[in-house]
């Protein structure tokens, strides 16, 4: 009777365990306008990294601009199958939704920048939409989306 | 069982080495223990004179058996060289083949800690691809049209 009695605990603890939705992921977010001094000019000064980027330097190492400014930083606990919302300015709006545990900790991750539509009325325009399959501790980022006189550049890191 | 005090004479006599050979074959006519010895002693000698024939090889057969030798001598050892010859012009054709494989196929496909599954804009003009950095950043990029795009 002991044992049936623990037999069914088991089995309640099991399938409430089932029914847990799987715990949150982190993800911290840097967002940096890019810019150069003069368009066409030769690059004749040292690279300038505004104060927050520090930890982006090596992932943005491949862009070819002079100015590197902090837009946003923020780190994000997003739910796996909702949408996670993080203004980055009057403009852009990022949504990061994971989608599931892949092998070795990964995570499918559904990410999308907004920005307004051509009228006040008009929904918001998907400026960016990708799927990517990203391991804890390594940076992927965006680019592309003009930002003032330069280039919206935000890089992303899922934490587990 | 019984034995008989000219035994030891009876034997030297049987090898032929008897000083009194005479004595000794009435004895062993007289004696039934001796005789049965004599006996024995004949029986053991017949058996090893017939195992002991030695195998000669006689004037007649010699030149056959030299030329025998000589023929063996003449023949080509066997030998697995040419085995072994295929076998490592395989193996070499094998690594030549496996080595051009990778060149012309660029090598085995880098494994990204982040890997882009899709990606698209909803931008009038724009396009996208996608990039990994020489550090292995993977990097979505919107190519914006020159001119506003909404």
């Amino acid at each position: 009777m002991n044992l049936m009695a623990l037999g069914i605990a088991v089995l309640a603890l099991v399938a409430a365990d089932e029914d847990q939705p799987p715990p949150p992921v982190s993800i911290r977010v840097v967002a940096v306008q890019a810019s150069d001094d003069q368009e066409g000019e030769p690059k004749k000064q040292a690279l300038r990294f505004g104060s927050g980027t520090e930890e982006i330097r090596t992932a943005i190492g491949d862009l070819k601009f002079d100015n590197y400014k902090l837009v946003k930083a923020s780190t994000v606990t997003a739910q796996f199958n909702q949408e996670s919302r993080v203004p980055i300015d009057n403009t852009y709006t990022l949504y990061l939704q994971p989608l599931s545990r892949e092998s070795g900790g990964r995570v499918k991750l559904n990410v999308r920048v907004t920005m307004p539509g051509k009228t006040p009325q008009a929904e918001p325009v998907n400026a960016l939409k990708t799927t990517v399959i990203a391991a804890p501790g390594n940076k992927f980022k965006l680019r592309g989306l003009e930002l003032d006189d330069g280039e919206l550049v935000l890089v992303l890191t899922v934490r587990g | 069982m019984d034995k008989c005090r000219w035994l030891k004479r009876v034997e030297r006599w049987f090898d032929g080495e008897s000083a009194d050979a005479q004595a000794v074959e009435r004895h062993v006519a007289a004696c039934s223990i001796c005789a049965d010895h004599v006996r024995c002693l004949r029986a053991l000698r017949d058996g090893t004179a017939a195992v002991a024939v030695p195998e000669t090889i006689n004037d007649l057969q010699f030149p056959a058996f030299l030329t025998d030798i000589h023929e063996r001598i003449g023949q080509p050892r066997r030998s697995h060289r040419g085995f072994w010859a295929l076998a490592s012009a395989a193996t070499a054709a094998l690594i030549v083949a496996a080595a051009a494989f990778t060149l012309m196929t660029g090598g085995p496909q880098a494994v990204h800690a982040v890997e882009v599954e899709s990606y698209a804009t909803e931008l009038e003009g724009a396009s996208v691809c996608t990039y990994h950095t020489d550090n292995g950043t993977a990097t979505v990029w919107v190519s914006m049209p020159k001119e506003e795009s909404l």
